[in-house]
């Protein structure tokens, strides 16, 4: 029988070893692409047959890769009992893990409790130096561990850590070939066959006498479109949305001081507002230099209301956490009359704040904010405003709420309807006098801010704001 | 912001409003419901109204909002209790009062503590700037001085049964361990004495002698603290707190009556209300909704407001004109939008990225958006032993420094996709630091079995001859990269850029099997695009 090059390569391969798993057969030297080419001509001609099969993995969770980096719970309880203490509440103290520890080493018998104090045997002091079974099966899993390579002693650690929710099981689906007796009782050669049609082929018209194989549409290798980022895409529709409602785009410093991002904008050196904005210091001795006569006159303003101004802290290098740093530098373009009003502007751009971490913080992310400038602005053109502003979500329905920002008197949340319910998406006001009067501004400025990380989420059906800096690549192939 | 629970019947009890007046009137106020369960309402209250954070405080507000009625009037008689006070370095600010007539019950008592932390979180931040001091004034023996005392000084603190000297309160005592920090930079502690010997130990902790019980029926209210403003705030706070428990009195203090506690009168144009709202309210519309809002009102000319001495959060008339439009309901209001003309532009650094993410997508690349902070261990990983710039407070290890390149991102990124499938191109335009300044950097890298610095180069020909920039190549060490395989890129006789083939090392450091080609340009580039 003839068969191609490759296709006899496979089939004696299989002659002696009957069966093999599929990706196996890269080690013949093949791709992906040709190994299914390869496969799908063999079973066309019976010679081989495919079966699938499970094949069981355990592979440590979140928990587990923490405790593989940190150590057991059991064994960070026993090493705080063995030097030295002995009492219940202490280890709680002292770990907050310390319950889990205690109940594990308690059914490994290696430790009593009686009345809160830990008694510990002989046993468990050998384990000083010695490692536990279980920790040696956490190294283990490591890489994974699939479930023929698991030994009969340790099934038990095994059935414990799924129960431990330390590591998590998955199934892998492999594919094997197994040749057939007509495979097995056929006798191949290779047919001279034309693969890839080359400019030497052409002119020596060699085509003319070999056959040109035929080619089979099985998936021969991807190919994916470079992108641009889901999340800069989105960004870039919002600005243009921005842009055709007359806004202009402004820009400010990452690395800022203390006084554009908080004192500028009336929040005082010692009240609970600065709570809101929890702040990322940098690690320097230097100071930032800010206008004289603003910073002057900024001061007055807070000594007026709060009767307290920490200059130390006005001056110091943060990182910006609100872009309503941007707008108060604007208001300083203005007083110096490199921007004229009246004016329409917003920012997009990042702002950095420590927060825990988790599906709905990430410690940075991006706010768009903006302010209009112009005589007569009021609270009702505001509203009006933010109800354009809002239609980037597509929503029909808004509702507005009162709020407190340190900045704007009156202030306002924006929710809009999304599904059933109202979500909030922005918040805005007319910035206090306290504000302006330094920058001598004496128009109102209507000030908002809306929630782009929200809106990028709701648009790309996200729902971990970490997604959103996602470090998976076919995670952004797909989006 | 702060967050606290009520019992609803309780809050419909004492308010005598029905309950789905009580949720409507909260929807549209600066208070958010968190949820509702057990018939205890949960709130988020904003952290300028503390006078909204007590059950009565908030029932009343929802009263008054029904009723229409203005100030709920105070009337605080004066008591003969004397107190002195004399200069104390470490918490330089005082106050006092006294309450009478008391009706303690254990709901109260509990009630009171809830508030009083509330004012030492909030605005004492932790004690720091206020903190407050509750006492039986029947065990109280003659006059009350506030003065600095000797470490030395003994007295049994709260709890305790033996006496204890200051300095022993802050080494054994919880509250001391916590607080000391406060004071003991200090010769002498600020400490408040009766004719028996010490009642209070400020911030830190009362004495055992004049602890309140549910039989209390008088006490003593000391304030301390290193902010006056914290100290004025927190007074008027608790004074407006007791007024709903019993008889709030003023006391001699060093001789003088105090507090004298005023209310504020402002002078409000209706024409500068109705302009910064947007609407035209007559003067007796705006009068009603000021009522609502507890405030009393008198028509003249002008309209002059009387605010409440616990609304610590007006400032001036602009805090006034907001609560007018919230009385009126904020979705009550027609919204419109002004006639502002304004061309819109955008920034000129996007317009530029724009462009520059463009002719990289036409090459092949795929955008990835990566954190600017980065952690020792991905740097050694990286071999870059130089000090960037440094957080004072990190959330983790893993997010301490600020970059100062991109190539660490770049790297972690790979190193997050070694089991997906290759070639991998890939590019990120970002922020990096550099002499404690904000940039924009733009890195792209192939990761192939088959890149090479030929590919590479090949990129960033095509790259620069799209911006139209004449670029040159130089050769340069880096030790990330590999050497002799890796240079800089000039521009006009000035480096804008860097690339090379990934060193093994590191390669090896982040467990990629596959060669890396990496380049770099920085944003000086954008001045001559």
């Amino acid at each position: 029988m003839k068969v191609g090059r490759e296709e006899k390569i496979v089939i004696d391969y299989l002659k002696e070893k009957k069966e093999e798993m599929i990706d196996n057969l890269i080690y013949l030297g093949f791709n992906k692409g040709q190994i299914e080419k390869i496969c799908q001509t063999l079973l066309s001609k019976n010679l081989i047959e495919i079966k699938v099969q499970e094949r069981k993995k355990y592979v440590l969770s979140e928990e587990g890769k923490e405790y593989l980096e940190k150590g057991l719970p059991e064994r960070n309880v026993l090493n705080l009992i063995l030097s030295g203490i002995n009492d219940v509440g202490t280890l709680n103290l002292k770990y907050e893990k310390a319950n889990i520890g205690i109940i594990w080493l308690k059914n490994k018998g290696l430790i009593k409790i009686i009345r809160g104090n830990v008694e510990i045997s002989e046993e468990a002091k050998k384990f000083k130096d010695e490692k536990m079974q279980e920790e040696i099966f956490l190294e283990k899993l490591k890489k994974g561990i699939y479930e023929e390579e698991i030994s009969e002693g340790e099934k038990n650690i095994l059935e414990s850590f799924l129960k431990r929710k330390i590591i998590e099981e998955k199934v892998e689906k492999i594919r094997k070939i197994r040749i057939t007796e007509k495979g097995l009782n056929e006798e191949f050669e290779v047919e001279e066959e034309i693969t890839q049609l080359t400019p030497e082929i052409l002119i020596k018209k060699e085509w003319r006498y070999k056959k040109l194989k035929e080619y089979e549409f099985v998936d021969a290798g991807k190919k994916y479109v470079a992108k641009k980022h889901f999340y800069n895409r989105i960004i870039e529709e919002v600005r243009e949305f921005l842009i055709s409602l007359g806004f202009k785009e402004f820009k400010g410093p990452i690395i800022e001081l203390n006084f554009w991002n908080c004192d500028a904008l009336f929040m005082p050196s010692f009240h609970p507002a600065r709570d809101i904005h929890d702040i990322f210091y940098i690690d320097t001795e230097k100071k930032g230099k800010i206008d004289k006569k603003i910073f002057e006159k900024v001061k007055e303003e807070h000594l007026k209301y709060w009767k307290d101004f920490d200059e130390e802290l006005s001056k110091k290098i943060i990182l910006r956490s609100q872009n309503t740093a941007i707008s108060a530098r604007v208001l300083y373009l203005i007083s110096k009359n490199k921007v004229k009003i009246p004016l329409k502007m917003f920012a997009i751009d990042r702002v950095f704040r420590p927060d825990t971490i988790d599906a709905k913080h990430f410690i940075e992310f991006d706010q768009l904010e903006g302010i209009i400038v112009d005589k007569d602005l009021s609270f009702v053109n505001l509203l009006g405003y933010l109800r354009e502003l809002v239609k980037i979500f597509g929503a029909k329905e808004v509702k507005f709420k009162p709020a407190y920002f340190p900045f704007t008197e009156p202030s306002v949340e924006v929710y809009v309807k999304i599904g059933n319910s109202f979500v909030e998406v922005g918040g805005a006001g007319i910035f206090r006098e306290e504000v302006t009067r330094p920058f001598g501004v004496e128009y109102p400025v209507l000030a908002w801010g809306i929630g782009i990380g929200r809106l990028a989420m709701l648009k790309a059906k996200i729902n971990d704001i970490r997604d959103l800096m996602s470090q998976n690549i076919e995670f952004l192939r797909n989006k | 912001m702060p967050t606290v629970e009520f019992n609803l019947k309780n809050l419909e009890e004492i308010s005598k409003v029905e309950r789905s007046r009580i949720l409507e009137i909260l929807e549209n106020s600066k208070i958010e419901i968190e949820g509702i369960e057990n018939e205890k309402i949960k709130l988020t209250i904003s952290a300028e109204r503390f006078d909204l954070m007590f059950l009565n405080g908030l029932a009343n507000y929802i009263s008054t909002f029904e009723n229409c009625s203005g100030i709920r009037k105070i009337f605080i008689d004066n008591s003969d209790v004397k107190v002195y006070s004399e200069k104390v370095e470490a918490r330089k600010y005082f106050a006092c009062f006294v309450v009478e007539n008391l009706k303690f019950n254990e709901e109260i008592l509990k009630e009171t503590i809830a508030f009083q932390e509330l004012i030492h979180w909030y605005i004492g931040r932790d004690r720091k700037y206020v903190a407050i001091g509750i006492h039986d004034l029947d065990k109280i023996k003659g006059k009350i001085i506030y003065k600095e005392a000797d470490p030395k000084e003994k007295f049994v603190p709260l709890t305790y049964q033996n006496e204890l000297s200051l300095k022993e309160v802050l080494e054994v005592t919880d509250k001391g361990k916590k607080y000391g920090k406060l004071i003991n930079s200090y010769n002498f502690y600020p400490a408040i004495f009766d004719e028996e010997g010490i009642i209070s130990f400020p911030p830190i902790i009362n004495s055992e002698r004049t602890r309140l019980t549910e039989n209390t029926k008088r006490i003593f209210v000391d304030i301390t603290g290193t902010s006056e403003k914290a100290v004025e705030d927190a007074l008027k706070l608790l004074v407006y707190f007791f007024s709903f428990y019993g008889n709030v009195k003023k006391v001699y203090l060093n001789e003088k009556i105090f507090p004298e506690i005023e209310e504020r009168k402002f002078s409000l144009e209706i024409e500068k209300i109705n302009k910064l709202i947007g609407k035209k309210f007559e003067a007796g519309e705006i009068k009603t909704l000021l009522e609502k809002m507890g405030y009393d009102v008198i028509i003249l000319n002008v309209i002059e407001v009387i605010v409440p001495f616990y609304r610590l959060d007006v400032l001036n008339e602009r805090d006034i004109i907001e609560d007018i439009a919230i009385s009126y309901g904020y979705n009550n209001f027609v919204p419109e939008i002004s006639k502002t003309f304004s061309r819109g532009r955008i920034n000129r650094r996007e317009k530029i990225e724009k462009r520059i993410r463009e002719i990289l997508i036409g090459l092949g690349f795929n955008e990835i958006i990566s954190p600017i902070f980065v952690g020792k261990k991905l740097l050694e990983k990286c071999l870059i032993n130089e000090e960037w710039t440094k957080l004072k407070n990190p959330v983790s290890e893993e997010y301490s420094f600020l970059r100062k390149s991109l190539f660490p991102s770049i790297m972690n990124f790979f190193k997050n996709n070694v089991e997906k499938e290759y070639p991998q191109k890939i590019f990120e335009i970002g922020y990096v630091v550099e002499n404690l300044k904000g940039k924009r950097s733009i890195a792209f890298a192939i990761a192939d079995s088959e890149t090479n610095l030929s590919e590479l180069i090949s990129y960033i020909n095509a790259f620069f001859k799209e911006l139209n920039l004449e670029i040159k190549f130089e050769k340069k060490e880096f030790p990330f990269l590999i050497k002799g395989r890796s240079g800089i890129i000039v521009f006009e006789n000035e480096e804008i850029g860097f690339f090379g083939e990934v060193h093994p090392q590191v390669l090896e450091n982040f467990g990629i099997f596959i060669p890396i080609c990496y380049c770099e340009i920085k944003d000086k580039i954008y001045s001559k695009i």
